[in-house]
């Protein structure tokens, strides 16, 4: 695991990150709790990149590998079962862990324990991460212009992972040519085409879309019957027939 | 009678002992009352005294239950024998806990400055209120066991989590000791104050002081901590 710069303006995060760089010299038990891919692991990879990192789900891996080093990075701590078997005396150990929930066994057990912001409570941060995957999206695809996305639209539904998927998808999505766009059509049709009704089954992929981005442009389905060229009861039996909003 | 140097006996009675003259000035102290003068003010311990003073010459016992910060008392004695002389003996009810650590094992040269920012820092992670800081930054390295001090640490910080402002003073505290075992350590106090009452949780803080070697004292408002200045495991 490469280092890689920790974008954030959290000022949680910044209390996260100066109070781990201070005791980072200590023999000290930290955990580090927070939802799935909101950074715990490359924080931590950030300030400690040279300790020993163990996967929790192999518990056995993980008493071997206490007994013989004095500073382990655990992950995935959410998958210990006999928590109270560890033995941190002496060790400098940073846990991290996906369980919120922190019981009184680890409340003991922790000298430090952090709970990090998901991003949800992150907007800025949200803001800072879509333009830094856009530019890497652009460096990488070699993209020329200017792409902006609605920040209120991305889905952070699972976090980094689930932003990141989003925004390369919206920015490949954005930079298609009507060629690129005839070619993926092309690709598709040609692999589902088939039975005796083709023509009106795949129809759809090009009605629905003309209708959707009509009736959100034109808000009106008179104006878009007259923008579309087609007679307001063919549309109206459009959009019932493909249960559009 | 015996003819015997009584003084050496109650120098070294476990029970604080304290004789002051009619003016409230001490006369004399043993060495267990040097130790909560440290805490309280001569003065306050003789305004208790006459309220729990016999009317005439002679003793009067009660046993009440006292508190001077971390020092617990059962009873107290008054003790008359002239006009210029008034006794005072405290009972020290016994603790319930002592630590069941080795000495001083795996502790380690700390700086204490550093675990009180890392704490700082954790602390403000949930904290919105103003934390005022006066520390004297001089203060030497010297042994904590850093993991069950930092636990005590961010226990004790995490009393003050709905205050509106607290102080914060780390300060070496000068002219008392604390005895562990047979030693006697200098002192270096770092008091919490909250500018309302939030404090509970006191029995577990308690415990982990004592696993610290470390006296905690309680006011409505503030936690202290004597922390004693070790700079050798022996």
């Amino acid at each position: 695991m490469k280092n890689r710069d920790f974008i954030t303006v959290s000022k949680q995060i910044a209390n996260i990150t100066k109070s781990l760089t201070l005791t980072k010299s200590l023999m000290v038990s930290t955990l580090i709790v927070g939802e799935p891919h909101i950074g715990k692991k490359s924080l931590v990879h950030n300030l400690f990149p040279n300790s020993i990192y163990v996967d929790a789900s192999d518990e056995a891996l993980l008493a071997k590998t206490l007994e013989t080093n004095s500073e382990v990075v655990i992950y995935n701590f959410q998958n210990i079962k006999n928590i109270d078997r560890l033995d941190f005396a002496n060790k400098r150990i940073v846990a991290i862990s996906d369980n919120l929930t922190i019981g009184e066994l680890l409340e003991m057990k922790f000298a430090f324990i952090y709970t990090m912001p998901s991003l949800s409570h992150r907007s800025d941060d949200v803001a800072l991460l879509v333009k830094h995957f856009i530019d890497s999206i652009k460096k990488e695809l070699d993209i020329d212009g200017e792409i902006e996305l609605d920040i209120s639209k991305v889905d952070i539904s699972n976090n980094i992972k689930s932003l990141k998927a989003y925004v390369y998808k919206q920015v490949l999505l954005s930079s298609l040519s009507e060629e690129d766009m005839d070619s993926i059509l092309y690709d598709y049709l040609y692999e589902k085409i088939d039975g005796n009704n083709a023509y009106r089954e795949y129809l759809g992929l090009y009605e629905i879309p003309l209708i959707r981005a009509g009736l959100d442009r034109y808000k009106s389905q008179l104006k878009l019957s007259s923008i579309l060229g087609l007679n307001r009861n063919t549309l109206r039996k459009k959009i019932h027939e493909y249960d559009i909003d | 009678m015996i003819s015997t140097n009584f003084r050496f006996y109650l120098e070294y009675d476990s029970n604080p002992f304290i004789i002051y003259d009619n003016s409230g000035h001490i006369l004399y102290l043993n060495k267990s009352a040097e130790l909560i003068m440290g805490i309280y003010t001569d003065r306050e311990i003789y305004e208790f005294a006459l309220l729990h003073a016999p009317q005439s010459f002679g003793h009067k016992t009660t046993l009440v239950d006292i508190v001077f910060n971390s020092f617990e008392f059962y009873g107290i004695n008054i003790l008359y024998d002239n006009d210029n002389e008034l006794g005072v003996h405290l009972y020290v009810r016994p603790s319930t806990k002592i630590s069941t650590h080795d000495k001083f094992d795996k502790y380690a040269m700390t700086d204490i400055n550093l675990l009180l920012q890392a704490n700082i820092e954790l602390f403000s992670i949930n904290y919105n209120g103003a934390i005022s800081l006066l520390v004297d930054y001089e203060l030497p390295e010297f042994m904590i066991h850093q993991n069950r001090f930092s636990l005590l640490l961010r226990k004790v910080f995490e009393q003050f989590v709905n205050v509106d402002k607290l102080n914060v003073e780390l300060v070496m505290k000068i002219g008392t000791k604390v005895v562990i075992g047979d030693a006697r350590y200098p002192i270096i106090k770092l008091q919490l104050t909250g500018n309302h009452k939030g404090i509970s949780h006191t029995e577990q803080l308690k415990n982990m002081a004592i696993d610290n070697h470390i006296n905690i004292l309680f006011t409505k408002t503030i936690i202290a901590l004597e922390i004693p200045i070790i700079t050798s495991k022996t």
